[in-house]
């Protein structure tokens, strides 16, 4: 006679079997519990996974015929949050531990109820190590033995259904490894909900906890918990702390329907950008867009290389101004050019520079050590980088703010009143554009043409002919003081 | 006021059952002998290859088993189950 | 925007155009946890994955990132994650998660000053080992460099590809100073661009084995979903993906995952040559390093010095076979990067007795300044006449 097959068999990797679990631990019958209740449900084997941590729960993974993920200690449900989201069409469940999910994962585990995120959990909770040898962890009931409290848990253990409640889980339920109906019956209403769903079994661990707490064997740890647990209707998650003199608190503790993960990811985010499926995988259709192609330039415009520092204080633009002078450059005159800005966190607020490289070449080293020109737009900023006005280069200042002093030989200075002209035109915040516009007029380092169509994009949309007009007073300036009217 | 109408046993028809243990998965827990409500269960004489007594219906109780799948449920090693006698 | 490539030409940071170049490449998953210099690659991806229907999630730490990203990975994205010294210290034990279950995926590391916090604005090029062998054990992974925004566009669709051909992590060591440099970068229609997906399974569910290597030494990859119900673990396991407790798996496992990279190191290996064929002394550099060596070179030749430039594209695999080829015919190696000499341990293994080697170290916070590099090499150089 052939050997009859379980009937869990379609869900359980036979060929496996025996487990590693020890005789009397609740983990296989858990295991049951849940490939009974998938068994059950409608859902299509195919499209389940199920993903464990490290620890004797963590094998769990290895002894479901479904994708399984047995990943790293503490990491499921991080792992479980990138399977989920490239491919939401599965059904994710996670199967661990309470050292793997709760301590050592115990940031993953409040940020995935905090998220809603949608995956059912399932955490064995048999309050210890069991893997290395029966350790205390963060889930060990105060005064109970393990190998490392010897003398006695004097710590607090996690009251775990009012952590999950106060994180934002959808469901939080409780039972323990004796309970088989009840697990299946909440695995399965688990099932029909999206969001952070939490099933915590408090679970045998007859051979490193059990022993050591006068619970010797399988059938002690069964009797202990049904003699000393307490199913109550819609139990208060407060009162759910597990201490060996009062009965464990079981029951549905959160069960909310508040829009998981996914769905407030779409909601937020369909309208704006008009697209109404997100997921990691790619598997999504693109509306058409319209070309819009920024082109290669044909004959690039020639330029000797240039080295341009902009210094200024926080709030002045400094940065965008070396931004336009690099696109210009770059995207509408066909040169390279390279920009960077002082970076420092002690930059905000104090005097800043950033420097543009503009050349009809390669720019190999992209810093400046001896710039061409400076544009100075603050006296802070003259002093901080005065040291690098070399002789016989060329400096932009704003003519009211920054008074130079003890110039190297052969310095050229222009200046304009970039932040009154700026004030003329509406706004002190265009003054850096009115400096463009004053470069532009005075320097050949890119065409009127390009830096128009660079200032252009580079300003928010609705700014742009306000901007426009900036520009202009600063470049009418320059072209005055060219004619030597100003 | 509810009435409620006595049970008509002779229509209620309990279900049967038959065990089969895969005997080689059993680690002697022991938990489908303790809580098999018919208690029907026993330790074998024999050994598995592990050395565990497994559960064997006890002679004179193979028709006993009511199929109520408590065995199957509460076992963690999938060793044992039930089938339904027609 | 709203299009997968942006075609054309740009003014672009190099973090910026790394996630053009991700985006480019088929990436539709970005986990990370922001951290200096690597944040406007965040940001970037925040905006611009909703708008290709990809997921962006911000993470509560590295460690849950780096193991989003190898789930992702089995969900069948092309996915990555960017971080700086201090974050990448924190995904390697999931680095080593995606080696051993050779799960494709890419970690940009944006370096800076370190160790330890360091120097979380400014430039370093001290994770060329931690990106090797950060995590515990026997692996081997591949590692890019990039010297510019240009590159980082270029080489982030090289290292999705990469990637996915050899299942393994592939580790973008850029560093904070082409982070934050915008230069021309030009997008090139879709159509030319080249992409590689994972080999995916030739066989029906019944018949197939997760981990039987090709003659590649790559096994071909199911995802999640598709009725091949394959367990995958990061304990020892045998083809069928079982964890296999034994010597003699291991000893079948691991080499196969170090040989695939170490074997196939020819077809994995680039790197770019200027002026080698008759330089005399030979720079060794990558990542920004390149461009300071570049200018070095320039005002050498134009001083009649035969320097030669040997820039590492790939730093791991190491292009060993080259080098040892140079070393034959020049007198000296001098290796410039911004650490205390993480490559040039390397050159001195490989070069051994057939001729010198020289570090020009920096132990970082800012790039070589190239006049001090010219002075040195100028200064090994006559050393070697006399």
């Amino acid at each position: 006679m052939g050997q009859k097959r379980h009937p869990m068999g379609v869900l359980i990797r036979e060929d496996r079997m025996p487990h590693i679990f020890c005789p009397g631990c609740g983990i296989g019958a858990t295991i049951s519990n849940i490939a009974e209740a998938l068994l059950e449900s409608s859902l299509d084997p195919d499209k389940v996974s199920v993903v464990s941590g490290i620890g004797c729960s963590g094998r769990a993974a290895g002894y479901f015929k479904l994708d399984g993920f047995h990943t790293t200690h503490g990491r499921p449900i991080a792992f479980a949050t990138g399977l989920k989201l490239t491919n939401p069409d599965l059904t994710v469940i996670v199967f661990s531990g309470d050292g793997d999910l709760t301590t050592i994962g115990g940031n993953h585990l409040i940020h995935a109820a905090r998220r809603n995120m949608d995956m059912i959990v399932i955490c064995i909770n048999n309050f210890n190590y069991g893997m290395t040898g029966g350790q205390m962890g963060g889930t060990t009931p105060t005064g109970t033995w393990t190998t490392t409290s010897v003398y006695g848990n004097y710590e607090m253990p996690f009251n775990l259904p009012l952590l999950l409640t106060a994180c934002g889980a959808n469901y939080v339920a409780r039972w323990t490894s004796a309970h088989s109906h009840y697990i299946k019956k909440s695995f399965l209403e688990a099932l029909e909900k999206e969001g952070f769903c939490f099933i915590e079994v408090i679970s045998a661990c007859p051979i490193n906890w059990g022993r050591r707490n006068k619970l010797r064997t399988g059938k002690d740890m069964v009797k202990f918990f049904l003699d000393h647990t307490e199913i109550k209707e819609n139990p208060d998650p407060a009162e759910a702390l597990i201490q060996m003199d009062t009965p464990i608190l079981c029951g549905v503790f959160a069960n909310k329907d508040k829009p998981g993960y996914l769905r407030a990811m779409r909601e937020r985010l369909s309208q704006r950008v008009g697209i109404d499926v997100f997921r990691g995988d790619g598997k999504v259709e693109l509306p058409e867009t319209e070309e819009k192609l920024q082109k290669t330039v044909e004959r690039p415009k020639k330029v000797e290389e240039v080295k341009i520092k902009l210094a200024g204080i926080g709030g002045q633009g400094i940065a965008l101004l070396g931004l336009i002078m690099g696109r210009a450059a770059c995207i509408f005159d066909g040169n390279q050019a390279v920009y960077s800005q002082e970076y420092g966190a002690e930059a905000r607020g104090g005097a800043s520079a950033s420097s543009v490289i503009i050349s009809s070449g390669k720019i190999d080293f992209p810093y400046i050590k001896n710039p061409d020109v400076m544009v100075v737009m603050a006296q802070g900023a003259f002093r901080k980088y005065r040291k690098e006005v070399q002789p016989n280069s060329i400096l932009f200042i704003d003519k009211d703010l920054v008074k130079p002093y003890d110039l190297p030989e052969g310095v050229q200075v222009y200046a304009v009143p970039a932040t009154r002209l700026a004030e003329q035109v509406g706004r002190k915040v265009v003054a850096n554009i009115v400096m463009l516009g004053f470069i532009s007029s005075l320097t050949d380092y890119f065409s009127l043409e390009a830096v128009k169509s660079a200032l252009k994009m580079s300003v928010p949309k609705g700014t742009e002919e306000f901007n426009l007009k900036a520009f202009e007073a600063g470049y009418t300036y320059g072209e005055k003081l060219k004619r030597g009217e100003e | 006021m509810v009435i409620r109408k006595p049970l008509n046993l002779a229509k209620f028809k309990v279900p049967k059952g038959r065990v089969i243990v895969l005997a080689e998965r059993c680690k002697e827990c022991g938990l489908c002998i303790e809580y098999c409500p018919k208690q029907i269960l026993e330790y074998s004489e024999d050994y598995n290859e592990k050395g565990f007594h497994y559960p064997v219906v006890k002679a004179g109780m193979e028709n006993e088993c009511i199929f109520c799948l408590f065995c199957q449920e509460i076992c963690p090693d999938f060793a044992i189950f039930s089938e339904k006698e027609e | 925007m709203g299009k997968d490539v942006l075609t054309g030409v740009h003014f672009l940071s190099g973090n910026h155009a790394c996630v053009e170049g991700a985006i480019a490449a088929g990436c539709r998953f970005y986990a990370g946890y922001p951290i200096t210099p690597s944040n406007e690659i965040a940001e970037r991806m925040s905006v611009r994955l909703p708008q290709v229907g990809g997921i962006y999630i911000q993470m509560e730490d590295e460690l849950a990132s780096m193991a989003a990203l190898v789930g992702a990975s089995w969900g069948g994205a092309k996915p990555m994650t960017a971080t700086s010294g201090p974050g990448l210290s924190l995904m390697q034990e999931n680095i080593g998660l995606a080696a051993m279950t050779e799960s494709p995926c890419v970690v940009v590391d944006v370096q800076r000053g370190s160790p330890s916090t360091g120097l979380p604005t400014l430039v370093g090029q001290a994770d060329v080992m931690q990106a090797r062998w950060g995590s515990h054990g026997d692996y081997e992974i591949i590692a890019l460099a990039p010297s510019s925004p240009q590159e980082c566009f270029d080489f982030m669709i090289k290292a999705f590809n990469l990637a996915e051909i050899w299942r393994v992590p592939v580790i973008f060591l850029s560093d904070e100073s082409v982070a934050h440099l915008s230069e021309r970068v030009v997008i090139p229609p879709k159509e030319e661009i080249k992409l590689v997906t994972r080999k995916r399974p030739s066989v029906p569910p019944e018949k197939f084995l997760p981990f039987k290597p090709g003659s590649d030494l790559v096994p071909e990859m199911p995802i999640a979903g598709e009725g091949y119900r394959v367990h995958v673990t990061g304990l020892t396991h045998n083809e069928k993906g079982y964890p296999d407790l034994s010597a003699k798996v291991h000893n079948k496992l691991v080499p196969r995952l170090v040989n695939k990279i170490r074997k196939n190191a020819d077809k994995i290996v680039e790197y770019e040559e200027l002026f080698t064929e008759d330089a005399e002394v030979i720079l060794v550099t990558f990542g920004i390093s390149t461009r300071i060596c570049r200018d070095v070179i320039k005002r050498a030749r134009a001083e009649g010095l035969k320097v030669g430039l040997f820039r590492l594209i790939t730093i791991w695999p190491f292009p060993e076979k080259r080098i040892m080829a140079l070393a034959q015919k020049i007198k000296a190696f001098v290796t410039v990067e911004i650490n205390l000499g993480q490559v040039a341990i390397e050159m001195e293994r490989i070069v051994k007795e057939r001729c010198k080697t020289f570090l020009i170290p920096n132990a970082g916070g800012a790039v070589h300044d190239p006049d001090e590099v010219f002075a040195e090499v100028k200064q090994i150089v006559s050393g070697l006449v006399e």
